[in-house]
Formats: C-alpha cells, sequence, structure tokens
C-alpha cells in the first residue's frame, strides 16, 4: 500500500491494536506490520509522530516504563480512544461497503 | 545522547550514530526531544535485538534496524511537524504574553521617565525640562488656552512650559501605572495558567535590549534636535526619557547575558 493511503488511515490501525491492550513503540509498528501482513509498511520511525498526536488529542495516554531495564514509552487507549476507534470502524465498514458495491467486489 | 545500554557487552555504533543525527535534526523544547530521542533509541535496540535473535550478525542487525526506522532526515521531519502541531498553541500564547510584557515594562519606562523629568525639573528648572523649544510656532489660541489655565505665568512661553509639565507628567505617570497594572495581570495569568516554555530563553530580552536601545538612541536624536512631537517636547525630557531607555537596555543586556550563559552551560552539560 502507497505511504500516503496508510499514512490517512495510521490513526485508526493505532488505536485498534492498542484497544488490546497497552504496549510500547516498537511492539505497536510490530503488530501493525504483522496483523496487515506487511502491507502497512512505513517508515517505523514515521509512526511516533502519529502517536504523540493521538496522545495529545487524548486518544492516547503514555508514561514512561523502566521495569524491563530500559526506558521505555507505553502508549494505552483512553476511554475518548475507545469511542473514537468505535465510530471509526463503523465510518469504515459503511465506507469499504461502498466502494465494494461501487467496484463490483465480492466479499 | 547517552550511548544506549545495548546488551552487547558494548556500544553500537550505527545505532549511536543515526542517533546523533536525528538529535542533530530534531527542533522543540529540550524535554520533547529528549523524550524523541529516549523513544527512538529504545525502539532501535528492541529492533536490533529481534534481528540478532533471528541470526544476523549485531552489524548486520542494525543496519536493518535502521533502515525499517527510516532515513533520520525524514524521520526528523516528522517529528519536528507533529511537535510544532502540538506546541502551536504554546508558541502563540506566549508570543503573545512576551509582547504584552516588553509593552508593559515600556510603559513603565515611559512613567519611570516622567517621575524622574518632573524630579529633575522641580531640582533644575522646569524651563529646561519641558520648555517650549525656541524655534516653536505657537497659535494664538494655544497661547490664550495655556495663560488662561496657568494663572500664575507671565509670558506664553512660560505658561507652555508649565502645562507642559503638568499634562506631560500626569500622562507619562499613568503610562506607567497602566504597565504596572498590566505585568501584575501578566503575572496572575502565567501563575493560573502554567504552561511549557517554548519560545528560546534569549528572545525575550534579546528583543528588550534592541527595542530598548533602540529607543534610547531615536529619543537622544529627538533631544539634540529640540523637536516637538504632537504635543510633546522638552530638550530635557527627551534626555532623560533616553537616559530612561537606556538604562531599561542596559537591563535587558543583562538578562540576555545570564540567559546566554545559561544555554550555554546546558550545551556544555549535555
Amino acid at each position: 500500500m502507497k505511504r500516503d493511503q496508510t499514512q490517512g488511515h495510521l490513526d485508526i490501525l493505532l488505536l485498534r491494536i492498542l484497544s488490546r491492550g497497552p504496549a510500547h513503540g516498537y511492539s505497536v509498528i510490530t503488530a501493525l506490520k504483522e496483523s496487515s501482513h506487511g502491507a502497512f509498511d512505513l517508515p517505523e520511525g514515521t509512526v511516533y509522530p502519529s502517536l504523540h498526536r493521538l496522545e495529545h488529542a487524548g486518544l492516547l495516554s503514555s508514561e514512561w516504563d523502566t521495569s524491563s531495564g530500559r526506558r521505555r514509552r507505553v502508549y494505552a487507549l483512553t476511554a475518548r480512544g475507545q469511542k473514537r476507534l468505535t465510530a471509526g470502524r463503523r465510518e469504515w465498514k459503511r465506507f469499504a461497503a461502498g466502494m465494494n458495491a461501487a467496484l463490483g467486489v465480492q466479499t | 545522547m547517552t550511548p544506549p545500554d545495548d546488551g552487547f557487552g558494548g556500544h553500537l555504533s550505527l545505532v549511536e550514530q543515526y542517533l546523533d543525527t536525528l538529535a542533530d535534526r530534531l527542533h522543540g523544547s529540550v524535554r520533547d526531544v529528549r523524550g524523541m530521542l529516549a523513544e527512538s533509541q529504545a525502539h532501535l535496540l528492541d529492533a536490533v535485538h529481534a534481528y540478532v535473535a533471528d541470526g544476523l550478525t549485531p552489524d548486520d542487525a542494525q543496519s536493518a534496524a535502521l533502515r525499517d526506522f527510516g532515513d533520520a532526515t525524514l524521520v526528523a521531519a516528522s517529528m519536528n511537524q507533529a511537535a510544532w502541531s502540538r506546541s502551536r498553541r504554546f508558541v502563540l500564547r506566549e508570543t503573545g504574553q512576551l509582547l504584552v510584557g516588553l509593552a508593559a515594562i515600556g510603559m513603565v519606562v515611559v512613567g519611570v521617565a516622567g517621575v524622574v523629568a518632573r524630579l529633575l525639573a522641580t531640582a533644575i528648572s522646569t524651563e529646561a525640562i519641558f520648555g517650549i523649544p525656541a524655534h516653536a510656532d505657537v497659535s494664538a489660541a494655544s497661547c490664550a488656552h495655556w495663560l488662561s489655565v496657568q494663572s500664575s505665568a507671565t509670558t506664553c512661553q512660560q505658561a507652555g512650559t508649565l502645562e507642559a509639565a503638568t499634562d506631560q507628567t500626569a500622562g507619562m505617570v499613568l503610562t506607567g501605572t497602566l504597565g504596572l497594572l498590566l505585568l501584575v495581570g501578566l503575572v496572575v495569568v502565567r501563575r493560573r495558567r502554567p504552561q511549557p516554555r517554548v519560545l528560546p530563553p534569549v528572545l525575550a530580552p534579546a528583543i528588550a535590549t534592541t527595542a530598548f536601545g533602540a529607543a534610547a538612541i531615536g529619543l537622544a536624536a529627538l533631544a539634540a534636535s529640540d523637536a516637538i512631537i504632537l504635543s510633546s517636547w522638552g530638550r530635557g525630557l527627551w534626555w532623560t526619557s533616553a537616559a530612561c531607555s537606556l538604562g531599561a537596555g542596559c537591563v535587558g543586556a543583562g538578562w540576555l547575558w545570564r540567559a546566554v550563559s545559561r544555554s550555554h552551560q546546558l550545551d556544555v552539560t549535555a
């Protein structure tokens, strides 16, 4: 998938991954790659600004964790983030159904 | 950048070099930059460990991790853009407060100059401080007005000077008082709504030093030319105002010097 297409959906994907539980950046990005079977292959460093933006918007929270011996920032979904994810999934379903119908794609 | 605890009994030089490059390209507050570097460092070390666990040598693992992470310039640009989006509101608010604060200080300096001018007029001569310039073309209506309100004056020149001493002192003291109130208001706002400092610490003193220095030169030029600006005049008043502005400029220069020294110390200890 092209980078600009990926970036457009990145926020909702990050929220989805963090809905499974708190995680640090590397885990989130690894999960993003694995869950998309490699389709979302962005430069990993460019994903962090999206995490920071989501945190700033109140959709994620974060705290520094040193329990593993190394300093890591762990992100978690907030209640507001959960609501945004639910709304985003609903929007995506409607959009995908419309596109599939228009393009004649069987699902 | 602190060498990462890489778990390989030494430092990962490629990762270190990358983080140094990233540090050079990142903008924003020290706190933000440190956070982004720490996060990038943790990510890269996790990635290197994962590649080593998959059978790559440490050098190959570093190369692969850095390739996945992205070019430092691209990553820094992306992080800088996000940081600017987050801090834009703070930058605008702090800039507004900076401008209001400097304007308020300027008003206080005007008030101080008014008080000093009045004291000098009392101690030396009202004519020397507030006197109408000899070349001034005064209308008959103005003369009549001044003579009517300054009953102790016997000439138009004397009445105009006394009127200027009264009006200009009152106006300048009022300006200074408003400036003080503005400064108090600014302090209250900052205490009630604290926000992270995002502007460079040398910016405010640099602007203050430049503005007051320029004002001192301009006011001295007015004093030397014995000018009339609207209803303000008085060679001594211009000289007093120039001296007060110069004093404020010197205070600003001292503030600037401290800010520069502090940032230099931070650079050395970083």
